[in-house]
């Protein structure tokens, strides 16, 4: 009827129109961080506001206050010695157990939120014992959901224009083979088809797993002073958001979880061997769990335990002791990588996002692939073993179970096998429209994009019943010889169903739900078209990979610029809280980066998340229906429910 | 590089390097080594009663010769006070070092305990000390 309907602009240079939209939107955000002065004069009289500090609370949690008035804190410690710091001011106040201390007169100028972070050690939740001030006006909250509601326009105002196979006004079908790259390209093709590479990148992170082990059982019990919690939890949970973006699977290259059953079945650590004799029963994976279900669900298995496994050294090492166990029995029985493509939580999550990556492997030329009957890829030959993933490396196109063990390069007798960068979005669509029957996929999508919210809300917000029903209200840290100490009250255990039932509610029930009706309106949108609501539901929902990354990539900032000190005291001076001084250098004090400006980096990344969002989905619906205007009207529907969600998360950042 | 010959070469190297890799599972035991510990030097871990209290909880030094406590806080504030040596180190945070210096100018045993509130079980925090003669 009205194909036209929503062509609404036309610009020509679509990487302009985006680039402007960027530049305007970040300007905008750069412009709500200067301050107004002083809105209200400094009292005379400052007000005295009473702060109680508890394991692992403060009360009032919210603290609102005016821009200008005079402030003095009355801090009192009802159990342990707490800290208080608040962002941005070099206030690092000591609590000692049951007594006030003062602070203040102070004035915040500064509109918008701020937090109070506890910056004494004080027991395993410590470094999420916060609360919040309110400095009110609070312009910034406002400005926040005016400028998501500009980017959510102007990303539908674009997709008005028509960009074919384009992301952001990128085009996704252009790629850059990387090994053809001057100078670059061949040393890394070089060094990739050495026999020793995969070995050589993974032995830093062998002895890295090994001194997690090692603390995790006997270091510090407390989480943060020690390098189980502070390595793996801060840096390199954060670090994997970003490796997911530049380097696909990259952590999977680098992971030693599977190493020990791989070596066993292929019984070489370095070479090939002839005989294709695997140590290993070598039965079949069952078809019906060849996929992400139980990668998906292990993932929010964890979440479950989230706020223990993430505080207390010896569930992390349980943890990978479990992994490391159950991925060696695997191989020696199934033979190749159907841990790390089925069962292994991270490989979940960061298979599905990388489809959504910067970076991937794939065959310079298929024909030549199709035509070469050898198959070295899948067949393996004396330079490489036939892909331990269970590809076809020469006719992929899905990055979703490339491992990047690049053994496919060194196999491949005809150059043909590369690395390329591409834009982010390239292969989306089509996967996404093959998405029949692909449950698992759509449900690690939903558990990964619920989570990132809640966990910015249990980690870095300032409700504590909830911090306190994941964490059992237990407060003690615990090695292998205190694990005792864990052990839960009925009433305790009580409490953590409740938090159960949020968590997998949510992301299980709540969310796909919302998803589906949403779905469901967009097929009543589009009119006649050949696919269900389901299919919709199924293909739409891979645009939370590229979404749910950039919430993933806002919560990683934080845990990362506020805790920084933390991983770093581990990896150089401390590794297992004893005391030691490793390095010739001065601990560092834990200091937030930045912390102030939190949300002013992190409202960015939504806002371009969304736009991702906006623009997938219609990419996807481009790639069903083959037609503009069907494509726009259902993006305009599932974009609605995206937009929700950013001003969702511009509530938890500014609100 | 492809394989070649030398591959039985680099499978020893590889294997040499997995056996040293794997060695680190045991670093922790070189927390004698490692500790900080000057002349005349004692680390004191300071941990909640629940876990291990003072670590350790006796100590023995010379009557009339210095003595060096390091005390390392392991998971809350605590402290160390000697009340009849007259010593109060005054909170120590976890993480950090607090280091006290005395010469006891007595003999005997003298009871130690921790002077900042600490857990439930913080008033069974206590430890001695022996200055032999
Ligand atoms: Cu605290
Ligand atoms: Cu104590």
């Amino acid at each position: 009827m009205s194909s036209h309907v929503v062509e609404w602009v036309s610009v020509k240079n679509h990487s302009a129109l985006v680039a402007l939209t960027l530049m305007v939107v970040i300007l905008a955000t750069g412009l709500t961080l200067p301050v107004f002065g002083q809105v209200y004069k400094a009292d005379s009289q400052p007000r005295i506001i009473d702060i109680t500090a508890k394991r692992f609370e403060f009360t009032p949690n919210i603290i609102h206050v005016n821009a200008g008035e005079s402030i003095i804190f009355r801090i009192r410690s009802e159990d342990v010695t707490h800290g208080f710091y608040i962002d941005g001011y070099d206030y690092h106040l000591e609590i000692p157990p049951l007594s006030t201390v003062e602070v203040g007169p102070m004035q915040f100028n500064e509109l918008g939120k701020l937090k109070i972070r506890c910056s004494v050690t004080c027991g395993p939740i410590h470094p999420f014992m916060v609360a919040e001030i309110i400095v009110e006006p609070n312009y910034v909250l406002p400005v926040f959901l005016v400028l998501t509601a500009g980017m959510f326009g102007t990303s539908v105002a674009y997709i008005g224009t028509r960009p074919k196979n384009r992301m952001l006004g990128i085009s996704t079908e252009k790629e850059l083979d990387i090994l053809r790259i001057k100078v670059i390209g061949p040393v890394l093709k070089k060094f990739l088809q050495w026999r020793g590479s995969n070995y050589a990148l993974l032995w830093p992170n062998l002895v890295i797993f090994m001194i997690v082990f090692a603390s995790g059982f006997v270091g510090n019990p407390t989480g943060n002073l020690n390098f189980s919690i502070a390595v793996v939890w801060i840096l390199w949970f954060a670090a994997v958001e970003f490796m997911i973006l530049l380097g696909a699977r990259l952590w999977c290259t680098l992971c030693p979880l599977p190493a020990f059953g791989e070596w066993s079945t292929r019984r070489r650590l370095y070479g090939v061997h002839r005989l294709k004799k695997w140590f290993s029963l070598g039965r079949k994976w069952p078809k019906q769990l060849d996929n992400m279900w139980i990668g998906a669900l292990s993932f929010l298995g964890i979440s479950l335990i989230v706020p223990w496994l993430v505080t207390r050294p010896i569930i992390s090492g349980l943890l990978f002791v479990g992994l490391v166990s159950i991925a060696t029995i695997m191989h020696l029985v199934f033979t190749k990588r159907n841990f790390c493509r089925s069962i292994c939580p991270a490989g979940a999550y960061i298979g599905y996002h990388s489809v959504d990556s910067l970076f991937s492997v794939r065959s310079r030329d298929k024909g030549t692939c199709d035509k070469h009957i050898a198959k070295e890829c899948m067949q393996g030959s004396p330079n490489g073993y036939g892909c331990p993933w269970l590809l076809y490396p020469g006719g992929n196109n899905d990055n979703t179970f490339c491992g990047q063990c690049f053994e496919c390069l060194k196999s491949c007798s005809l150059d043909n096998m590369t690395l390329k960068l591409r834009m982010i979005g390239k292969d989306l669509p089509s996967i996404a429209a093959k998405a029949k029957g692909k449950f698992d996929e759509a449900w690690m999508g939903f558990i990964r994009f619920t989570l990132a919210p809640l966990y910015m809300i249990v980690f870095f917000g300032p409700t504590f019943w909830i911090k306190d029903w994941g964490n059992m209200s237990n407060v003690y840290g615990a090695n292998w010889p205190t694990i005792g100490l864990l052990t839960p009250t009925p009433n305790a255990l009580s409490n953590w169903l409740g938090w159960a039932v949020i968590v997998g509610g949510l992301s299980l029930a709540v969310y796909p739900a919302i998803f589906y009706g949403f779905s469901w309106l967009a097929k009543q949108a589009v009119g006649e078209v050949k696919q269900s609501a389901k299919d919709l539901f199924l293909s739409f929902s891979y645009a939370l990979a590229p979404y749910g990354m950039t919430l993933w990539v806002a919560f990683a900032l934080s845990l990362i610029m506020v805790n920084w000190a933390y991983p770093l005291n581990a990896l150089l001076q401390d590794p297992f809280g004893y005391g030691w001084h490793l390095a010739p250098i001065d601990k560092f004090t834990w200091s937030p980066l930045l912390a102030n400006m939190l949300p002013y980096i992190q409202a960015p990344v939504i806002f371009i998340g969304l736009a991702f969002a906006v623009n997938s989905t219609y990419n996807i619906g481009m790639k069903l229906f083959e037609d503009h205007s069907k494509a726009m009207k259902a993006t305009i529907v599932m974009g609605v429910l995206h937009f929700a969600a950013a001003l969702i998360v511009m509530f938890i950042l500014a609100g | 590089m492809r394989q070649g010959k030398h591959s039985i070469f680099w499978e020893i190297i590889a294997l040499g390097t997995l056996i040293l890799g794997l060695s680190f599972l045991g670093v922790p035991m070189l927390d004698a080594v490692l500790k900080p510990s000057p002349p005349h030097g004692i680390v004191i871990r300071l941990n909640i009663v629940e876990s291990s209290g003072f670590d350790p909880s006796v100590i023995t030094v010379k009557r009339g010769e210095p003595v060096k406590i390091i005390l390392h806080g392991m998971d809350v504030s605590h402290s160390l006070v000697v009340p009849d040596l007259g010593i109060d180190s005054g909170p120590v945070e976890p993480g950090k070092e607090k280091v006290v210096e005395f010469t006891p100018d007595k003999a005997g045993t003298f009871v130690f305990y921790c002077g900042t509130l600490c857990s439930v079980k913080h008033h069974f925090m206590r430890g001695t000390i022996v200055v032999e003669e």
